[in-house]
């Protein structure tokens, strides 16, 4: 499969657009959480965290594709959803009275962000949320890459992270907050290309590090679950830089996505 | 009014369905959910869910409560895993599966399941036995407190090694499934898929939806004039997909359309207009007319605002009603199960030619815009429709239709 990666968008610690990759901003202090202009002021206090995440980052990269927003199809993924929200239903669950904000479950839902995107850009085209664990962004990539092959329409990627609080901690770790966008078209000479095949990784080629002939980002880089969009990072990076780069995705426990992005003609 | 006419259809939307099951609370094997449908039996019951206490009916799956996973998984057990254990050994399914596997290779399958809760109600059960504010090591499972929770636990149960994902757009995501699986088979990069949707009882849910004051005290009643509200349901059903005109298979997914309201989070478009086109781009990607289906199963949930909107939405695509019926009050809402059980009840019509009627709809609320189905009938057309509506707005219509 090849695609045309025609725009990005980054938010991250230090890092507040695709520019900033190269050389995050040293800081101490929490990650802000982004105000997109295209949620409205008034609804900006309701929306989670998760959902102005993934409309900042969307955002950014529409404008640097020169998409509308109001037209364009999306996958939004994340490998543990809203966590602060899991983590509000859950304490509240675990009380006597168990009574719920009524704001607060609707927004429980994975695609929320993807609900919040499409309401504020009155875009009712398609859209989904798909979740794989550690290996959520690379299958999110590997799905927006098939829809665009079937179909030729562009399609906007959108991987979210948000830090995770309280008991559930204990099981994924702190995590962070980042994500990451692209707009991903079909093929033109104008734009960076990205060629994706999928490959079976049988036991035995689990470890290609001895294979010189392959300098891929290794698959067990990719392997925390609380921060899966850091899968990503890479090769938002070498967008930004106008260089080339070559990765893998391990989806599923056999097969692995074989990632090359070529420059610009 | 839809004026286009059937065209040609589009590959990229199309797959044979070579194996299916389904486990509700009409019963565990497709036989069960016919028969319950043949003979009008709601498997709906006052909510006995342990800890909830909420006055409502509820569509439960009574073996879920002692299934085992085998011990192989056990350290992935939640009672969404245990619903999806058990049904992939009804109606052959796991050996279906499995047959398959040995001819193309468990790389070349993929999985791709719709579910909302996935296994949140492990995760509220960890919250409950919290030690000192700590997670006790029985929960420590990182692989089962996530959204891809029953993914990864049937790609491992199944021994399949493909691409494996989790859906979850509320209460559309395993009608999602089907779309998402069509375009891999098209694209080549698997050789079949595993789809399907598990969503089970949880705190979560039954108190949100109460939060939102959309459960029902009563048996659910759609379309009813005295609707008021829905009630929760658990399932688990799944589908082994194939490329399209796979050889010796008698059913297939003909066409799907996927939409956006862009409207409310929590509230339908008031004139349904993602629900009607979600059904106008399925016809047109199946290449159909509006009368080219013999049944349409509504997602009708029995909320005031869903059946008033869908009803709008289908009387915007066929000019001439159809048959279309709710079956919640045999199931409940399955919620992120719901598209896997309208696909599995759509081929119970197509293979039986059994149209169900819409159970506990006595008074048909007036002035609807669409004349709904109230009691069973047949038909011996080749397609049919099912509809999954999800919050964000979120929709997706699917046509299943006889091969050959």
């Amino acid at each position: 499969m090849r695609a045309a990666i025609t725009g990005a968008g980054a938010w991250a610690p230090g890092v507040t657009r695709v520019s900033e990759l190269a050389a995050p901003a040293q800081t101490e202090d929490k990650v802000a959480i982004p105000r997109p202009s295209a949620i409205p002021p008034r609804e900006l206090r309701r929306s989670p965290a998760a959902s102005r995440l993934g409309v900042e980052v969307a955002s950014q990269a529409c404008a640097a594709a020169a998409q509308d927003p109001a037209r364009i199809r999306s996958v939004f993924a994340s490998a543990l959803g809203d966590s602060d929200i899991t983590d509000y239903m859950c304490r509240t669950l675990a009380g006597a009275d168990k009574l719920l904000s009524p704001t607060r479950f609707h927004n429980s839902v994975h695609n929320a962000a993807a609900g919040c995107w499409s309401i504020a850009c009155e875009n009712t085209s398609a859209n989904t949320f798909v979740a794989a664990f550690a290996q959520t962004a690379g299958m999110a990539l590997f799905e927006s890459m098939i829809m665009v092959a079937s179909d030729q329409n562009p399609t906007l990627l959108v991987v979210t992270d948000v830090p995770v609080p309280g008991a559930l901690a204990d099981i994924h770790g702190p995590g962070t907050t980042a994500a990451f966008a692209l707009v991903i078209e079909s093929p033109r000479d104008s734009a960076p290309t990205l060629s994706c095949e999928l490959e079976p990784m049988l036991a035995s080629q689990d470890d290609d590090t001895t294979d010189a002939s392959h300098q891929h980002t290794p698959v067990q880089a990719h392997s925390d679950p609380a921060q899966a969009t850091a899968a990503l990072w890479p090769l938002v990076e070498a967008l930004t830089k106008a260089t080339s780069w070559s990765g893998e995705f391990q989806l599923g426990s056999q097969s692995r996505l074989v990632a090359r992005l070529s420059e610009a003609n | 009014m839809h004026s286009s006419a059937a065209g040609t259809p589009r590959h990229s939307h199309r797959a044979t369905v070579a194996a299916w099951t389904l486990a509700s609370a009409c019963g565990t094997g497709r036989a069960h959910l016919h028969d319950a449908l043949k003979q009008g039996r709601s498997g709906l019951r006052p909510n006995d869910y342990p800890e909830s206490g909420l006055d409502t009916w509820i569509g439960r799956v009574e073996e879920a409560d002692t299934h085992q996973l085998p011990q192989t998984w056990a350290s992935l057990d939640s009672r969404n895993n245990r619903l999806a254990d058990l049904a992939l050994s009804l109606d052959g399914f796991d050996q279906a599966v499995e047959t398959i596997r040995e001819q193309v290779g468990a790389h070349r399958i993929g999985v791709i399941l719709g579910t909302s809760t996935a296994s949140i109600g492990r995760t509220e059960s960890a919250y409950a036995a919290l030690d000192n504010g700590r997670v006790t090591p029985r929960f420590q499972q990182p692989t089962v407190h996530n959204p891809h929770s029953v993914g990864h636990f049937v790609a491992n149960r199944l021994g399949l090694g493909g691409p494996s994902m989790s859906i979850s757009t509320a209460c559309s995501s395993s009608g999602k499934v089907f779309a998402a699986a069509a375009r891999w088979l098209n694209a080549s990069v698997v050789d079949a898929v595993v789809v399907g949707g598990v969503d089970s009882l949880c705190l979560s849910i039954l108190h949100g939806f109460a939060s939102l004051e959309l459960i029902s005290t009563q048996q659910c009643r759609p379309f009813d004039a005295d609707r008021d509200g829905i009630n929760i349901g658990e399932a688990a059903g799944f589908a082994l997909l194939l490329p399209a005109a796979t050889a010796g298979y008698e059913f297939h997914l003909a066409g799907s359309g996927e939409t956006s309201d862009a409207w409310h989070m929590a509230q339908p478009h008031p004139e349904g207009l993602g629900a009607r086109d979600a059904m106008r781009h399925a016809l047109d990607t199946a290449g159909l007319s509006p009368a080219d289906i013999g049944y349409v199963n509504l997602h009708g949930t029995a909320t005031p605002a869903n059946d008033v909107t869908e009803a709008r939405a289908l009387a915007g695509v066929f000019d001439s009603p159809v048959p279309a019926s709710s079956t919640k009050a045999w199931t409940g809402h399955t919620l992120g199960a719901a598209g896997i059980v309208g696909a599995v009840t759509a081929l119970d019509v197509l293979s039986s030619g059994h149209v169900p009627g819409t159970l506990n709809l006595t008074t048909p609320e007036a002035g609807l815009a669409y004349p709904v189905l109230q009691h069973s009938t047949t038909t011996q057309r080749d397609h049919v429709m099912c509809n999954s509506l999800g919050f964000g707005g979120n929709n997706c219509s699917l046509i299943f239709g006889r091969t050959g």
